[in-house]
């Protein structure tokens, strides 16, 4: 059978070549291995230039010492507190506030938090006794919060000792900086598989895709998990709006006002993943749905040639509804293709789609590798020995979730219905079209 | 039928035909009407009420303290207290009639409760516990706690507190005393924070701020704005008389349908701290000390009713109580086995002529109220007594008491020369032990009688008793 493969491979014209693998050739391949190698040779260069810059950059920042507000809003998250802050006071830059709020936990999240508070480990802790969703949550924390720069953490990341110092710089790089993103890598990355593929994936499109989007000036989410804000910014916007999908949704605002958001590879945060392919469904199942609902729906003036028009938001809107919502389609039509057109290839095609697509997988864990050099540690890099798996994480098992999560958020608004925000809040969002 | 004689604390009384009237003066100085079937009461004001009341059962006798006691209402409203602490409460009206047959009934049940107590209740009663264990038996009811402003400990016990010469702790003592010996039974009425230091339930609990102390704090709601997601302090969102939220100026209307109040913050005037747990501390009133909450008294307020216990002990006497203690390391005899044995060595020591034979008497002034200053730890200081007692006589001794406080030993073969020696040593003993449990010595009466034929042991023990125990 491998010979009859080796022998379709062999024997195929380029014209065969486009019309059977048309998605790779066109889409995939040039998108995130091309593209992205084209960009970053122009990006580790450019940084490397920069380095002078930083440095005045940092001297800035130690010179100005300005208070940063660590806000970490979330339910039940008491057991990873202690863990967290132990581990920002080992961070570089010291002139830490951490604030935590309890969207109204029903474990032992309080008992943990004041006796913390009465410690002196965290400077503030609000609890909420009813639960208002993460938007609230963090809209308290950023409401008694005092300081000049906003951290958004999630409870169970951990940073390391460099990062809050690295994601700072850019503010003082650029006056019209008003959010950095942190670059996210997978902390439970030896647990399953599940977490293995992951991390692999957060390599790729967080490391690699959040560094090529933000030089291009098209980033379009700042992750919930590890962003820092201007607090000027995030005062004018009035904190975040009810999610979810709320990171995607605030940096699209502050890219509204005219504001440059960026992503800094090497202020690294890790952080847990779902332990599972079935919670992780259910974790996607959110954020994709959250695609349509923030940039189909809410954000879609964007792509209007109103006063507020700005090119590069119509360029990150495009790109993002394009690559995933149009191209998601596009899959399926392809599936369909082969199966009604060359389905005495089909065996042959799957096969050789497989191996494109591994090709690719380690371009593009090799474009990672460089770019995040002093920042990865082994287990980041045994991770390659995984790569094989990720043609059918990417290719079948995320698909089939983002499917699903479009068709599901397009019919019935499934977003609204979910439980991560409380139902009070769900139904006056739903109400209002929001 | 039934006679009832009358106390008035009036310079005008009401001049009543079949009654006896006897006037204040003539009650303090005597236990009359200790065969009356009731008193009757009449007087122009409730404070006079409460005094003569308190003279009533404040007496030695059973037969006249636990007396019913009726007042007679010359019209206006009886205070809830006052009628606590009487039996009834009548009308002058009544009075112009005959007693209604249902009061006559139950002054008749009270009275067979007191005639129960036969002998016992024409003997002087000083011991406070017993008093009120035998009030409560003459009453067979529950005695409960009132909430009260007069009161340091916030709730007094009308019923009984005319037993009781004013002094509101000692009630508390006493409560305690007899449920720690289980002659009552409780029931939980409610709980109070008292003051650690001086007893008093009259607490000002108050917020201040867990960083400088201040009380000069305000307490601000949050408000969650479900729309746009805004979380912010009321006074952010108060425009006018109307709640406007600052980020998306829309008006809020119904709370739990547009917005909630997830939780709320203190602000502390003084040193510009936010916190949402105020620490909480008490000022006692009277005292003014300040304590947290948790360093001071919690009590639990209960009603108290007579065990089975407590109503042989209101037939019989506490000394049985104290004295088992006694009993059972020195084999402690009842009075008149004890009687027996003087008898049987008076006519040994008459008929042989040839020895000696003391009676040793020892009464340790307010001993029975060692328990209001020591409550639970009664009962070991007894021990220790018991022990003392031990080590002095000899196994040829015997050894009774009269109450808890007065001891009478036979020492047999016994000059009252060398009973002398044994008496200056239990004294000083007997000193020291209390003084070094109560802190103060007590008062210790001795006295020793040669035993022959002129002893009479009952006359001897009466003549004392109204030496010693005169009021």
């Amino acid at each position: 059978m491998l010979n009859d493969t080796w022998d379709f491979i062999t024997g195929l014209s380029a014209a065969q070549l486009i019309s059977y693998f048309w998605p790779f050739f066109l889409f995939d391949l040039t998108r995130y291995v091309v593209f992205d190698v084209l960009i970053l040779t122009l990006y580790l260069p450019r940084r490397k230039r920069n380095k002078q810059r930083r440095a005045e950059a940092r001297k800035l920042l130690f010179h100005e010492k300005p208070l940063v507000s660590v806000i970490v809003p979330g339910k039940n998250e008491g057991k990873h507190i202690p863990r967290l802050a132990e581990s920002l006071t080992r961070q570089t830059y010291k002139k830490l506030e951490i604030v935590i709020v309890d969207d109204g936990s029903d474990d032992d999240t309080e008992i943990i938090c004041r006796k913390l508070h009465r410690d002196g480990k965290i400077d503030q802790y609000v609890r909420n006794e009813v639960r208002g969703g993460k938007a609230s949550a963090a809209n308290t924390a950023l409401y008694y919060s005092t300081g000049k720069y906003v951290i958004h953490l999630d409870a169970d990341s951990e940073l390391r000792y460099d990062s809050i110092e690295t994601i700072l710089l850019p503010f003082y790089m650029d006056a019209n900086i008003a959010a950095v993103g942190g670059d996210i890598r997978v902390a439970n990355l030896s647990q399953t598989m599940a977490t293995r593929t992951q991390a692999i994936e957060y390599f790729k499109g967080i490391s690699t895709g959040r560094t090529v989007s933000s030089m291009l000036g098209i980033l379009r989410i700042i992750a919930g998990a590890y962003g820092a804000f201007r607090r000027d910014t995030l005062d004018r916007l009035g904190g975040w709006d009810v999610g979810p999908g709320l990171d995607g949704d605030i940096t699209m605002k502050i890219r509204k006002l005219g504001l440059k958001v960026v992503h800094e590879p090497h202020a690294v945060c890790y952080t847990n993943v779902p332990t599972s392919f079935r919670k992780l469904a259910r974790q996607r199942f959110r954020w994709d749905r959250s695609m349509v609902r923030f940039r189909a729906r809410k954000h879609v003036d964007v792509l209007m040639p109103t006063s507020n028009f700005r090119l590069s938001n119509f360029v990150a809107t495009v790109e993002n509804l394009f690559y995933n919502l149009f191209l998601n389609f596009k899959w399926w039509f392809y599936v369909a293709q082969v199966i009604f057109f060359y389905g005495a290839l089909l065996q042959h095609i799957i096969v050789v789609n497989y191996l494109l697509y591994t090709l690719a997988n380690l371009a593009e864990f090799l474009v990672a590798t460089v770019l995040l050099r002093k920042t990865l540690r082994k287990q980041d890099l045994l991770l390659f020995l995984y790569l094989p798996l990720m043609p059918l994480y990417t290719g079948l098992y995320l698909r089939v979730v983002r499917t699903y999560a479009y068709i599901m958020e397009f019919i019935h608004k499934a977003s609204y219905a979910d439980r991560w925000n409380p139902w009070k809040v769900s139904r006056v969002v739903k109400k209002d079209g929001l | 039928m039934s006679e009832g004689v009358l106390i008035t604390g009036d310079q005008n009384p009401l001049h009543l035909p079949a009654k006896k009237a006897t006037d204040d003066t003539q009650w303090r100085s005597l236990d009359v009407g200790a065969e009356a079937d009731y008193f009757l009461l009449e007087v122009s004001s409730e404070s006079e009420a409460y005094r003569i009341i308190g003279l009533v059962r404040q007496k030695l006798l059973p037969a006249v303290y636990l007396k019913p006691l009726i007042l007679i209402n010359r019209g206006g409203d009886v205070s809830k207290s006052l009628q606590d602490q009487v039996d009834f409460v009548i009308s002058s009206q009544q009075l112009e009639q005959q007693l209604p047959a249902k009061l006559l009934d139950e002054v008749e049940s009270i009275n067979r409760r007191i005639d129960a107590l036969q002998e016992q209740r024409l003997k002087a009663d000083t011991n406070i516990a017993l008093r009120v264990v035998r009030y409560l038996y003459s009453r067979d009811r529950e005695v409960e706690p009132i909430a009260s402003i007069q009161n340091r400990g916030g709730y007094t016990f009308t019923g009984i507190e005319s037993l009781f010469g004013g002094h509101d702790q000692s009630i508390w003592q006493t409560l305690d005393f007899l449920n720690s010996q289980h002659l009552v039974q409780t029931r939980f009425v409610t709980r109070t924070h008292q003051c650690a230091s001086c007893g008093c339930a009259f607490l000002n609990f108050k917020e201040t701020c867990p960083q400088c102390e201040s009380e000069e704090l305000d307490a601000d709601d949050l408000i969650h704005h479900f729309r746009c997601g805004y979380t912010a302090e009321l006074s952010d969102f108060r425009q006018d008389d109307r709640l406007v939220c600052p980020k998306c100026d829309q008006t809020l209307r119904h709370i739990g349908v547009d917005y909630d109040k997830p939780s709320m913050m203190y602000h502390c005037r003084s040193c510009d701290h936010r916190f949402q747990e105020p620490e909480i501390v008490t000022t006692c009133f009277d005292c003014h000390r300040t304590a947290p909450p948790e360093n001071q008294i919690h009590r639990n307020i209960e009603a108290y009713k007579l065990s089975m216990l407590g109503v042989n002990a209101a037939l019989y006497g506490l000394d049985s109580l104290f004295a088992s203690i006694l009993e059972r390391r020195l084999q402690l005899l009842p009075l008149d086995v004890f009687e027996r044995f003087i008898a049987v060595e008076k006519a040994r020591i008459g008929r042989y002529k040839v020895s000696h034979s003391s009676l040793l008497l020892l009464d340790i002034k307010g001993l029975e109220e060692i328990y209001l200053t020591l409550g639970e730890r009664t009962s070991e200081v007894y021990e220790e007594l018991a022990n003392l007692f031990y080590a002095m006589l000899r196994s040829s001794d015997l050894i009774s008491s009269r109450n808890e406080s007065m001891f009478l030993m036979l020492l047999t073969e016994t000059s009252p020369d060398d009973a002398k020696i044994v008496e200056g040593r239990l004294s000083s003993g007997v000193g020291e032990l209390l003084k070094a449990s109560l802190g103060a010595s007590p008062e210790i009466i001795s006295q020793i009688v040669n035993v022959d034929n002129a002893l009479d042991l009952t006359e001897y023990l009466e003549s004392f008793l109204s030496e010693h125990h005169a009021e």
